[in-house]
């Protein structure tokens, strides 16, 4: 059943499907050919190319059977919170509730791009007043709509403050339509005045003590609307747990990320990396089969690299990548240009990052979402890149802007400001839209020439 | 008398002012162009990389403050710190304002730019000084919400625009008297001082401007403190309460209040149309015209400020608006 | 041994033969783009060689480069336009650190190490604002040849101010600008300007000379004074420059065959 690591299409894993099924391929409930979900209409997956594992095979019906997953939750009674914006720290919290499902709206901006646009989530922003000048993330007003992507939460959390003017316009506009929110409080990260005490949290940064606690402080109405949803309480043991259960996941990416960014041969595509890191932040609906997947992921890779196996080039360039795509085919490019991911920071660093775990677990949880790069400075985040780029030896760093992002034009020439300040590695900034064929010439031709300037570094 | 910058109308002027300091909210003149320390990048504001660019041209000044209200100027604070010498100061202004914890994070915020300003030379203001600069300041808003409540006029916002920039009084008081015509509130973000001619065109077409409701205007002038009589208590206390409190914004979450208030100014003015600015890429702005349409009983029309937009085009829509409404 | 390099741009085709013993060209020519790109490579190809005296099966090595590259089957190799601009100038210009590279529909900047290899670039081919395809707007709306702008810039004496960022924009702009009496000298002069601001804001705020400017819109007079306004720093144009492309595909492909 187990072959050699290599990139497939949806019609060879069809094929390699059924020779599977035939060996006897144990599977999930959410199982099954992966062709199947175009008939859902995710078309996107025609265009793009897989790695060939049953650790894969899984990574991908788990994260395309997140609708499935909620609806029956709601049949099962449980209640259905959508957390938005903070990714990675009220999912924690909220999953410490066994009658509570968690799940992130804001993931509806990879719908217009799985979809090739087909369910039409754009064009229903668009005629709510939010049209292309803002994120793909408008995805979420066309779905709230729609409900065709998810079933409506029983209870809708926002953190605003020091976060995105895009969704936190979007959001607004959402409660204007009649979907109550409760907001949070996310204040700007702010480097401690002198003398001021001041905490070091996660991802080697350090706050103001005032600050964790004013975030604390907002976690626990959080954690209060939560109690009255489940009708019970969270005690701290019970929260203390759940976050031990977010280490185990944070841990399980931690290696897998590790390992891909730092094999002589890279062992796994850069857009199951990327899906891997999403389960993280959300765990897709189910916390325990996210724990189960992302392990079985692990552990493909693992035999990869003890086995020497990979599935680029040797010599491909490696390349830091920052900002997720709206188009996940940009990843499959990337690697045809001859790159490889060496790192990367999609914006959610804090929810790879593992959460504190000793002390007051709200407090913890506090640390862990005041270290969100998108809340602090873009230096600090420049930084942390630099720092990431180096220690898993990238010789180029791609930083993708957000089509519409109001953060990410300034952010992106801050960053590139601060790389090029501190190493001489390559900086190359490029843009990609939900679906990008009509730019795959631009974007390839970026990508090749960051290659071959890499490469020609390399010459004695 | 050294000059601390700044632009948000969530930054207390008397606040500065009590430190020793002559606050200057700046205003760009005008938009074009790409010179300057930002570059003119697709997704950037044109209107917060003139305020830089103007910013970073006052070398002379103490100090510069800038909010968290709007992402691109919080990344903007980082750009500056590392484009100019002058000491950046960048204050939180909360968004949510339901439970006492952001009201609070905004009181220690205003405490804590008042070390930043000590720490650059400023003084610490007794209670007294305080209240006495609030008061001049309560005073002079006073004023102009008197005039404004009568007029709305462009020279009306002109002297506003002077007085927070310099803390002088212009040589002519603006004019009282109102023209008549279809009455139209002006309804968004920032105007440079350049568009300040929308109020002339309003008026050539046809309109008079009644409510000048962009944030260089009447709406985020805030209420009368409470206790300007009483200044025994700390009056920080109240001068956060007032700023923090009163000023409607779009940026808050929610942001029902803007819309209760523009409700109210809709039917004591009796407004006809609305004029909603915003800057290219404002995000925070752009997201509220459809609702705006929604849920203000008036026509709203989309007026955009940054590059891209001619003089003619810009005459054009107003003209076909005020046409639409008679 | 002969080598070629092929760029295939946007508005035209570019061949440069080089005689890889001696590094020096024998050879170039350039003709329209147009919708069957590989016959006509393949007949510039053969006409240059023919000029140039050369038989087409003497040429060991072909490098195909810009937007059209995949399509040439003659060329053995294809490599970005920004590695054969970076090629092509560092063989005339060792010490180079900022290249500026306007073509008909897109513009460059690349940043050069002083170690001679691409430190990193930014493109822009989705706006039309930083471009030769501006000019060609402008001449159209103006009723002169393109090659008539620049003589007609040299001739202003209050550059016009263009304020949009998009030409389509612009284009009403400028009748805008016509119709209040800014003469087509002014206008055009600040259509340069324009230009030549679009690639400041790419070049961000640190642009290290020297400077040099490849690309068909460098044989416009006037726009490398333009862009040192705009640069606030001294540009020198490439030596033929519209062939800077090609002559770095020649070069990479010299390399390609000695060091395979």
């Amino acid at each position: 059943m187990r072959q050699s690591p290599r990139k497939i299409s949806l019609a060879e894993w069809d094929t390699r499907y059924a020779e599977m099924k035939k060996e006897g391929l144990p599977e999930p409930a959410y199982g099954g050919r992966l062709s199947r979900h175009v008939n859902n209409g995710d078309y996107r997956l025609k265009r793009l190319s897989f790695d060939n594992s049953p650790a894969s095979l899984d990574l991908w019906n788990f994260l395309l059977t997140e609708d499935e997953r909620l609806h029956e939750s709601r049949k099962a009674g449980r209640k259905i919170v959508g957390t938005m914006k903070d990714l990675g720290t009220v999912p924690v919290m909220a999953y410490a509730f066994p009658n509570i499902t968690a799940f992130y709206p804001d993931g509806a901006w990879w719908i217009p791009c799985v979809m090739e646009m087909s369910a039409g989530l754009l064009r229903v922003a668009d005629s709510l007043g939010v049209d292309e000048s803002f994120c793909p993330v408008r995805a979420m007003l066309g779905a709230f709509v729609t409900e065709a992507h998810f079933p409506i939460p029983d209870l809708l959390v926002c953190s605003v403050g020091a976060t995105c003017d895009d969704f936190s316009a979007i959001a607004q506009r959402l409660e204007a339509m009649g979907h109550a929110i409760v907001w949070w409080e996310m204040p700007h990260r702010r480097t401690p005045l002198t003398g001021e005490p001041s905490v070091r949290m996660p991802g080697g940064l350090e706050a103001p003590v005032d600050q964790v606690a004013f975030v604390r402080g907002q976690l626990a109405k959080i954690r209060h609307v939560l109690e009255e949803l489940a009708g019970a309480a969270l005690d701290d043991d019970q929260l203390s747990a759940a976050i031990r259960v977010a280490n185990e996941a944070r841990d399980l990416l931690e290696r897998l990320r590790r390992l891909v960014f730092t094999a002589k041969r890279c062992p796994l595509p850069a857009t199951e990396l990327l899906i891997a890191e999403m389960l993280t932040i959300h765990f897709c609906s189910d916390r325990d089969e996210c724990l189960r997947v992302l392990g079985g992921l692990l552990a493909e890779v693992e035999l990869r690299v003890a086995a020497g196996e990979g599935l680029l080039d040797a010599d491909a360039a490696r390349i830091f990548w920052v900002n997720p795509v709206a188009d996940v085919r940009a990843l499959t490019l990337f690697e045809e240009c001859g790159g490889r991911l060496c790192g990367t920071d999609n914006m959610f660093l804090h929810a790879l990052d593992r959460i504190p775990s000793t002390g007051d677990p709200l407090e913890c949880l506090a640390m862990s979402a005041l270290s969100d790069p998108m809340v602090g400075s873009a230096t600090d985040r420049a930084l942390r890149i630099c720092s990431d780029a180096k220690t898993f030896g990238a010789e180029g760093i791609v930083v993708s802007r957000i089509p519409g992002a109001s953060h990410c034009a300034l952010e992106g020439t801050i960053i590139a400001d601060v790389v090029r300040s501190r190493s001489d590695l390559p900086v190359v900034e490029l843009e990609v839209p939900p679906v990008s064929d009509a730019f795959s010439s631009s974007l390839s031709t970026r990508m090749q020439a960051l290659v071959e300037s890499i490469k020609q570094r390399r010459r004695p | 008398m050294k000059r601390i910058l700044y632009r948000s109308p969530f930054v207390p002027p008397e606040w500065i002012a009590a430190h020793g300091f002559r606050p200057s909210r700046i205003l760009p003149r005008n938009l074009a162009g790409s010179g300057g320390p930002v570059p003119t990048l697709q997704g950037v504001c044109p209107f917060m990389r003139g305020v830089i660019r103007e910013m970073c041209s006052h070398t002379d000044a103490a100090g510069i403050v800038l909010t968290t209200v709007c992402d691109q100027v919080r990344h903007a604070a980082d750009l500056l710190r590392r484009r100019v010498e002058t000491p950046v100061f960048l204050m939180t202004v909360p968004a949510t304002w339901q439970d006492p914890a952001p009201q609070a994070l905004y009181l220690s915020e205003l405490k804590r730019l008042g070390r930043f300003l000590v720490e650059h030379g400023g003084t610490t203001p007794s209670d007294v000084r305080l209240a006495e600069f609030m008061l001049e300041y309560e005073k002079r808003r006073s004023e102009w919400r008197g005039i404004l409540s009568k007029c709305g006029s462009k020279a009306c916002s002109e002297h506003m625009a002077a007085f927070l920039a310099s803390r002088d009084l212009p040589d002519a008081s603006p004019s009282q008297e109102r023209q008549a015509g279809i009455r139209i509130a002006l309804l968004g973000g920032p105007l440079h001082l350049d568009a300040f001619d929308l109020f002339d065109m309003i008026e050539k077409y046809g309109g008079t401007v009644v409510l000048d409701a962009t944030e260089t205007g009447e709406r985020t002038l805030p209420g009368p403190f409470h206790r300007t009589d009483d200044f025994h208590a700390p009056p920080l206390e109240d001068l956060a309460r007032t700023y923090f409190e009163t000023i409607p914004d779009a940026f808050r979450r929610p942001n029902n209040r803007l819309y209760e208030w523009m409700r109210n100014a809709i039917s004591e003015r009796g407004i006809q149309g609305i004029v909603l600015v915003r800057h290219l890429w404002c995000d925070t702005w752009h997201a509220e015209l459809a609702r705006c349409s929604d849920e203000l009983a008036v026509p709203v029309l989309d007026f955009e400020l940054g590059e891209g937009h001619t003089d003619l085009g810009r005459a054009v829509r107003i003209q076909a608006f005020l046409e639409v409404l008679r | 041994m002969i080598c070629a390099g092929i760029d295939a741009g946007s508005r035209t085709i570019k061949v440069v033969l080089l005689d890889a013993n001696t590094s020096r060209v024998i050879g170039a020519g350039v003709t329209d783009q147009g919708v069957k790109q590989p016959e006509l490579a393949l007949a510039l190809l053969s006409r240059v060689c023919s000029e140039a005296g050369v038989e087409k099966v003497q040429i060991e090595s072909i490098v195909a480069t810009g937007y059209g590259r995949d399509a040439l089957d003659i060329a053995g190799t294809t490599v970005t336009e920004i590695t054969c601009h970076a090629r092509g100038v560092r063989e005339d210009q060792p010490d180079v650190r900022t290249i500026i590279d306007i073509g008909g529909q897109d513009s460059k900047l690349v940043r050069m190490t002083d170690k001679g290899y691409v430190r990193d670039f930014v493109i822009n081919d989705r706006c039309a604002a930083g471009t030769g395809r501006f000019l060609e707007v402008v001449a159209s709306r103006l009723g002169v040849e393109p090659q008539d702008l620049a003589g007609m810039a040299e001739r202003a004496d209050s550059p016009a101010t263009i304020s949009s960022m998009c030409v389509v924009f612009a284009e009403s702009e400028i009748v805008g600008l016509l119709s209040s009496g800014v003469t087509p000298e002014n206008i055009v002069a600040g259509v340069l300007s324009a230009i030549a601001s679009r690639i400041a804001a790419m070049a961000g705020r640190h642009i290290e000379e020297p400077v040099i400017f490849t690309g068909g819109v460098a044989m416009v007079p006037g726009m490398d004074k333009a862009l040192e306004t705009a640069l606030g720093c001294s540009v020198a144009i490439a030596r033929d420059p519209q062939l800077t492309g090609a002559y770095g595909a020649a070069l990479l492909a010299a390399e390609a065959n000695r060091f395979p």
